[in-house]
């Protein structure tokens, strides 16, 4: 609960240093004892059912004493709500963390703020693309999940193209590609590199479209189908022990970038300023290391754990382009009928 | 206010006169609360179904969303709907009746336990059965084909869930017990002396069965058949679970497909697709309406009857065994399965090493699982009073009252069942969205509670309804010519003999909030989550196991909650 002085404090912090990002960090420490008196911070994920950034909220409670309320949504869903609190004047949000795609949609909706300025910034890697909006935080590889018990190690896809073979009609699980999420971003990178025709032809196999991609994995584990695509190939981790495998196809994984954002009159915004600000930590990046996503700071290479250093290292084979997201998710819906 | 208008109700036939003012002020009033509660969201979905933006954004209008309805696509998909509800609800009614009829009127043993049982699995949230259901009938590696396939050798499977016969399965899951719970408390209000003379008169058991139980039920098996149907089409774990995957679609399903699996949400067309289905549940309501038209339904009368069973003699057996066969396959099968779950480090891999209480540990770790309990009790509680108290008004003014408007009441009162959970939530959502910033039910329990009672609403003034039907006018007048007031009348009469009734569907209403996830899932906000919706989202992030383990505490608090109802509600039959 805070109490009025705090409240108090909080507002004359604000007024003080003004309500823009930029203002806000012109002194880090009065934006620390602003996020403190405002108290909590909410943070809506679009990346659902991974323990990792529950695990990095609890490291910044415990650091500042500031409790972090998750909301865990699929993308297009986070998406549509966080419109509705923007179109509502009602916004509870103060820290987005999703796909790149599916920020640089909310940006253009103007439902997004300047981050400002960050202590860790200089800490980002140089190959980034920075846009002041969106903070990239961990990036992550998708390939071909195949239960080991159904298809021997002979006969599994190799190649994304593999996936046309007809013997596999009908039995391929996977991720919506008509909405917003890892589906969406398998479709893009895969239509820009092989073409329409590799998704007539992927139509053609009749994949079942699921969007609960944390259990998709587990059908797959237990023989529903032998096949998912695109298979977040770090939730391998989540599924040891189950005959499961995940394979990088030889074009490469593909993959999508996380990304953080401030939300447009975020209720907590300093606080939210400092949460992000903390996701760029080592020790915030190291849970995400360790979990076989590639971090987005430097300096962690030599930390990355042997048994997750082919997934942080696989070949990649591109990720989708913002800029054509709706196209993108038209034409998959043109296809995928 | 409320039992103004219920004292001006019961003067229309106590011969006590009020001015004009007064006997229309009292239905007003009534108008006023439905109106916000009902009509309100609805106009706001009626003018979501007209506008080119999304809630909350101001657009032009069009009749576009309509437009898109007339292709062979989405009128295969209105028909696949309404097949599928008939199919589930005649199969559903034909089990219901006869379960109800053995539990209530014959003189098969275990008739306590067995009530309890048959009705226990419409209390526990669709989405947990449908979880039990796809692990016990997946056809790779599901239980029951596992088992099939050890001890046959078979290598096809002997069920498939991922059909039309999953959907309608699942949905009579609930519905058998639903149907099962009312129609028992109907029997037991009817008077046996009439069956006692058929039989007399000597007709057989099954004779006796069909030409007058069924013809004395008919008011509650047409009552319950409507409300089955309008559930069926409602109906949007089954399709979710069992349709989809094998490419069937009903209306519900397409109207989450076009909000949430799009790329850009198409509300117009599920607002136009939802009042298509406002159109055909009015049909039906216009159909019922003629159907019990000029009707007497009164069964209660002031005739003391002591209900005798039927005999069975030969039969009574085999009648109990399809009793408990009811109850293996619908309530033991699936809870069996999600207890076994809650147990195992991944459902579907099943062996000692296996063993886990993690999940438990995790859910009752959980803040968000108490927080959303704690919610789900204080909605469910206040939001099940409020709404029998508002249906029990609702109904005796519609069937006791020549009140003017109660008509109009009545058929009020009726919109949210022509409606889908989500839709009514999605206008709700816009209402809340258009109110003034300093009416801050956006985002708080408030938007819940009025939703939960808005829903609740038509399923209140139908229990309550056929208990007023059953009700004997004799009653009452001999009360007030033995000197009665009005108000001791009302609660020595009418309310203790429809106590019942209201407990029933006060139960009802409480586990309708308990399970209700379509419209919650809509308005809830951070802090506000209830049970439901931290199931499902649980289910998402792939933690299936943790939803079993919360299935297992929710259905405790089922057991015990339903156990403590009929104790209560038996006593005070015996009591009486």
């Amino acid at each position: 609960m805070i109490n009025w002085a705090n409240r108090l404090s909080a507002a004359i912090v604000a007024i003080a240093i003004g309500t823009s990002a930029s203002a806000q960090a012109a002194d880090w420490n009065e934006v620390v004892k602003a996020a403190k008196a405002e108290g909590k911070v909410t943070l809506y994920s679009g990346h659902v059912g991974v323990p990792y950034h529950p695990e990095v909220a609890k490291m910044f409670e415990a650091k500042y004493g500031i409790p972090v309320e998750i909301l865990d949504l699929r993308a297009s869903d986070l998406a549509e709500r966080v419109r509705t609190e923007k179109a509502t004047g009602r916004v509870s949000a103060d820290v987005i963390l999703n796909g790149a795609g599916a920020l640089w949609l909310l940006k253009n909706q103007e439902a997004l703020a300047p981050y400002g300025e960050l202590p860790a910034l200089g800490k980002l890697r140089g190959d980034l693309e920075l846009d002041g909006t969106r903070l990239p935080i961990y990036i992550q590889g998708y390939g071909i999940a195949v239960n080991t018990k159904l298809v021997p190690e002979k006969d599994r896809p190799k190649s994304w193209k593999d996936l046309l073979d007809p013997k596999w009609q009908g039995k391929i699980l996977s991720d919506d590609m008509r909405a917003l999420g890892g589906g969406s971003t398998m479709f893009a990178t895969t239509y820009a590199k092989f073409g329409r025709e590799f998704h007539e032809k992927l139509a053609a196999q009749k994949p079942q479209f699921s969007r609960s991609v944390r259990e998709n994995a587990r059908r797959v584990a237990r023989g529903e189908f032998p096949i998912y695509i695109p298979f977040s190939l770090p939730d391998q981790l989540l599924n040891k022990g189950l005959p499961i495998v995940g394979i990088t196809p030889i074009e490469g994984d593909v993959y999508a970038q996380f990304d953080l954002a401030l939300t447009n009159n975020a209720p907590h915004p300093n606080a939210a300023r400092l949460l992000m600000d903390f996701f760029l930590s080592d020790e915030a990046q190291l849970v995400y290391v360790r979990s076989a996503r590639v971090p987005t700071v430097k300096g962690l290479d030599d930390k990355i754990p042997a048994d997750v250093k082919d997934i942080v290292k696989a070949k990649l084979l591109g990720t989708s382009n913002p800029a054509t997201i709706n196209a993108d998710l038209k034409l998959a819906t043109e296809i995928y009928k | 206010m409320a039992m103004q208008a219920l004292s001006i109700g019961a003067t229309a036939r106590g011969n006590l006169r009020l001015g004009r003012l007064g006997r229309l002020a009292a239905p007003l009033v009534l108008v006023v609360i439905l109106a916000a509660l009902t009509v309100y969201p609805i106009g706001t979905l009626l003018y979501g179904s007209l506008s080119t933006r999304p809630p909350g954004e101001t657009g032009t209008f069009d009749l576009s969303g309509y437009a898109a309805l007339f292709n062979l696509r989405t009128l295969g998909i209105l028909a696949t709907t309404a097949t599928i509800s008939l199919v589930k609800t005649v199969l559903s009614l034909v089990l219901a009746v006869l379960l109800a009829w053995a539990v209530s009127r014959t003189d098969i043993p275990g008739k306590t336990m067995l009530e309890l049982l048959i009705g226990l699995p419409f209390f526990i949230p669709p989405i947990l059965t449908a979880m039990g259901w796809a692990m016990l009938g997946n056809p790779t590696a599901g239980s029951i084909n596992q088992v099939w396939q050890a001890l046959t050798g078979a290598s096809w499977p002997l069920v498939n869930v991922y059909s039309y016969g999953g959907v309608v399965w699942h949905m009579m899951q609930f519905t058998v017990p639903f149907a099962f719970i009312l129609l028992i408390e109907a029997f037991r209000a009817m008077d046996p002396s009439l069956e006692e003379s058929s039989r007399t008169c000597g007709a057989g058991v099954l004779r006796t069965f069909r030409t007058i139980t069924l013809a004395l039920m008919l008011p509650a098996i047409s009552s319950v058949a409507i409300l089955s149907v309008i559930g069926g089409i409602e109906a949007f774990e089954s399709p979710l679970f069992f349709g989809v995957p094998a490419g069937i679609h009903v209306v519900t399903t397409e109207i989450y497909d076009s909000i949430n699996n799009r790329a850009t949400p198409n509300y117009q067309y599920a607002a136009a697709l939802s009042f298509a289905i406002v159109l055909l549940m009015a049909l039906m309501v216009a159909w019922q309406w003629r159907l019990l038209r000029g009707r007497s339904f009164q069964t209660v009368s002031g005739k003391a009857f002591a209900p005798r069973p039927v005999a069975l003699g030969a039969w009574r057996w085999p009648v109990f065994a399809f009793c408990v066969a009811n109850v293996v396959v619908f309530t033991c099968l699936p809870v069996l399965q999600l207890v076994v779950s809650s147990f195992s480090r991944y459902y579907g891999f099943y062996s000692v090493d296996m063993l886990t209480l993690s999940h438990y540990r995790d859910v009752l770790h959980s803040d968000l699982f108490w927080r959303s309990a704690s919610n789900t009790a204080r909605l469910g509680f206040i939001g099940a009073t409020l709404t029998m108290i508002l249906g029990s008004i609702i109904a005796y003014v519609v069937v006791r009252t020549r009140l003017p408007l109660r008509h109009l009441i009545d058929l009020i009162a009726w919109l949210p069942w022509m409606m889908p959970g989500m839709v009514l939530g999605l206008g709700f959502l816009w209402g809340f969205a258009l109110l003034p910033h300093s009416i801050g039910i956006y985002g708080t329990l408030w938007a819940l509670l009025l939703a939960y009672m808005s829903l609740g609403t038509p399923l209140g003034v139908r229990t309550m309804s056929t208990a007023f039907m059953q009700l004997s006018y004799d009653l009452e007048e001999s009360s007030r010519v033995h000197g009665a007031s009005w108000l001791r009348t009302f609660g020595k009469i009418v309310l203790a003999l429809t106590l019942p009734s209201f407990s029933v569907g006060w139960v009802l209403t409480f586990f309708m909030i308990f399970r209700e996830l379509s419209a919650s899932i809509l308005l809830y906000s951070v802090g506000n989550e209830v049970l439901p919706v931290t199931v499902l989202r649980l289910w998402e992030e792939g933690k299936a196991e943790d939803v079993s383990a919360v299935a297992v505490m929710m259905l405790i608090v089922v057991l015990v909650f339903r156990g403590l109802h009929l104790l209560i509600v038996n006593r005070w039959v015996a009591a009486k």
